[in-house]
């Protein structure tokens, strides 16, 4: 690994590390009710959001009527954004005149930004009007990585309670999470990006006159729009002139900021954070990737103040940590490495010290081979699934190490909230799997983790793959599945795999490749990302609920101390051997299969 | 229009078999 790489990872990571610490002990109050600074400006708006929606937010939740209420809302989310995407064609804020999304596709994109995956099978920029972008995208960015911020806490709650029923109030959680955290975090981020050169402009797109005509074969249409075929079956062309270029714009900076603080992903571009509207600066992509990891990092020191041992937040962070310097070092030097292919056949210098070295292609110039690596660690570790490369045109390893960190159920250090819920779901596995192993009593934090929490934790952690697997073994057999991808063999199978474990987890970044806009990729794809976020989250939800109405017993000889770095090292364990028992047959179908093709020839 | 009533209705039936599933995990949890 170059020197600059590593210190590229270390700036990073102590910037990340030291901004999520003061972070998360803000959210801590946020969620406690204690003064936070900013409750004296937005105190009054929030209290009274909650006199026009008529809530009384000191009622308290049992767990059924938590997730009862994360539903309800999140089915009028769902209904609301399918509807805007319909009608978008006679609403306001238009004008480059987009005609309402295909039903299907307006199924695939509601569902996909109202669970956190902004999984986008469209062009942003060709498909959706600005009022869509701002008003359905960008506000459900907030929504959607609010509730799973609530979910977490609720969970929190569950864990700290003492023999009670309450887990907090769903919609104060959720309002809170939004007005306390979320908002202002993005608006100061997107300050930053308008600053650095990102576009924020109701202005349509803009019309450039090349400054050299560029010649091209244009494609003969009939009178219907269809393409003519010559005698050979193969589409007409004819010579033309391409003088004129159209530059799309539009309100980009203020998505951008909550497309990243919430791990939402979802561009304003088709080619997300590699377009330089979207990511123009290597400054832009050290804040992008800042902005992804900043609360689900800070919100493991929210767990350690909230449960009042801020050992047990530390652990979570270090096994999150470690496996997350694991992965980022297994893809950097994969892409430093290049391809021995490439090398053998023409000669090229992939390690040269004149060009950023490694495997560039899909990359974009700017970042290099660190900046895009590290951006695909953070973004799939996170649920963000913002691209700023392709990583359908990474190494075999290389982009092994996303679909991995997709696959390991995004823990590393995961979604806003869900990442951190799904980690000490882990957790509540590990204290178990200690419990059979050398006879520990199987308690987390002074409560007993006892059948019904089991059954639960498996439900949540064998749902994802589930999905996934089930997802691409479908989509392998299917004829318009398979016709969608663009490659044959282990990399078109990588791409149908990476495809259905980023929507089943929630992460909507796409391996590039894949045709995803057909009925059958927006249809199924759908079903994962609702059921993936929330056939886990009920469970999850569960568990806090049955752990709140436990007694804290106090710690025994046979107790299992949580705060030591001997468990962090079996949470990772943990984590590591589930994720590689549920994929490595799938994964040796596709990406190992690559690199033993790629390095045997 | 008739995908959109069958797409709205899929929405509707899923966010209700959730909720079911919430109220089924609570009666696992009291057996």
């Amino acid at each position: 690994m170059t020197s600059n790489a590593i210190l590229q990872i270390v700036v990073y990571l102590a910037v990340l590390l030291g901004l999520a610490w003061p972070l998360g002990l803000y959210m801590a109050r946020v969620y406690t009710d204690r003064p936070c600074g900013l409750d004296r400006l937005l105190g009054p708006v929030e209290r009274f959001l909650y006199r026009l929606c008529g809530l009384d937010p000191e009622k308290e939740m049992d767990w059924k009527a938590y997730a009862a209420s994360l539903m309800v809302f999140t089915g009028f989310s769902i209904l609301l954004l399918y509807g805007q995407q319909r009608l978008q064609g006679v609403l306001p804020l238009n004008p480059d005149g987009m005609a309402a999304v295909p039903p299907d596709l307006a199924l695939n994109t509601a569902v996909s930004f109202s669970t956190n995956t902004n999984w986008q099978a469209y062009a942003g920029e060709s498909t959706m009007s600005y009022l869509t972008q701002m008003l359905g995208f960008t506000v459900h960015n907030f929504i959607s990585a609010a509730a799973g911020m609530s979910v977490l806490v609720a969970f929190i709650r569950g864990l700290t309670g003492r023999e009670t029923r309450n887990l907090g109030n769903f919609w104060k959680d959720l309002t809170r999470s939004v007005l306390y955290i979320l908002l202002p975090l993005s608006v100061v981020f997107a300050l930053l990006f308008v600053w650095q050169g990102v576009p924020q402009t109701f202005g349509g797109a803009v019309t450039a006159t090349l400054l050299e005509p560029t010649p091209y074969e244009s494609p003969v249409k009939d009178a219907a729009g269809a393409p003519v075929l010559d005698e050979a079956g193969k589409p007409k062309t004819e010579p033309a002139t391409m003088i004129e270029q159209t530059i799309a714009r539009g309100p980009v900076a203020s998505q951008e900021a909550i497309k990243e603080l919430g791990t939402n992903g979802g561009g304003f571009f088709n080619v997300n954070s590699a377009h330089p509207f979207e990511n123009p600066t290597p400054l832009t992509n050290f804040l992008e990737m800042l902005a992804i990891l900043l609360i689900p990092g800070g919100l493991c020191f929210t767990f350690g103040a909230m449960v009042r041992d801020k050992r047990q937040g530390m652990v979570l962070l270090a096994a999150m940590t470690f496996i997350f310097v694991v992965m980022l070092g297994v893809c950097v030097l994969s892409e430093q490495a290049g391809n021995p292919q490439l090398a053998g056949l023409f000669g090229l210098d992939q390690t040269a010290s004149a060009q950023s070295g490694g495997n560039m292609e899909g990359k974009e110039v700017r970042f290099g081979i660190t900046g895009s690596a590290l951006f695909a660690t953070v973004t799939t570790g996170a649920s963000c699934g913002a691209v700023n490369a392709m990583h359908d045109s990474f190494t075999p390893l290389g982009g092994l190490v996303p679909m991995l960190l997709i696959q390991l159920g995004e823990v590393v250090y995961g979604g806003t909230g869900s990442g951190l819920y799904g980690m000490l779901i882990f957790a509540i596995v590990a204290v178990f799997v200690a419990g059979l192993m050398v006879g520990r009593t199987p308690e987390y934090l002074g409560k007993k983790i006892e059948p019904f929490e089991m059954k639960m934790a498996s439900l949540v952690i064998l749902v994802p793959p589930f999905l996934s697997l089930m997802g691409t073994a479908v989509g392998v057999v299917v004829p318009s599945a398979k016709a969608a991808i663009a490659n044959t063999g282990a990399h078109g199978f990588s791409e149908i795999l990476y495809a259905f474990s980023s929507m089943s987890n929630n992460n909507g970044s796409a391996f590039a490749g894949l045709s995803a806009n057909a009925v059958f990729y927006n249809l199924a794809g759908a079903l994962c990302m609702f059921l993936g976020r929330f056939w886990t989250a009920v469970p999850v939800l569960a568990i806090a609920g049955a752990l709140a109405s436990k007694k804290i017993v106090p710690q025994g000889a046979g107790t299992l101390p949580t705060h030591t770095p001997l468990f962090a090292g079996l949470l990772v364990c943990v984590v590591l051997v589930v994720g590689a028992l549920t994929f490595f047959p799938a994964l040796a179908l596709g990406p190992i299969a690559e690199h033993l093709d790629m390095i045997g020839r | 229009m008739f995908n959109d009533i069958v797409f709205l209705g899929l929405v509707l039936v899923a966010v209700a078999v959730t909720i079911a599933l919430a109220g089924f995990f609570d009666r696992l949890r009291s057996v």
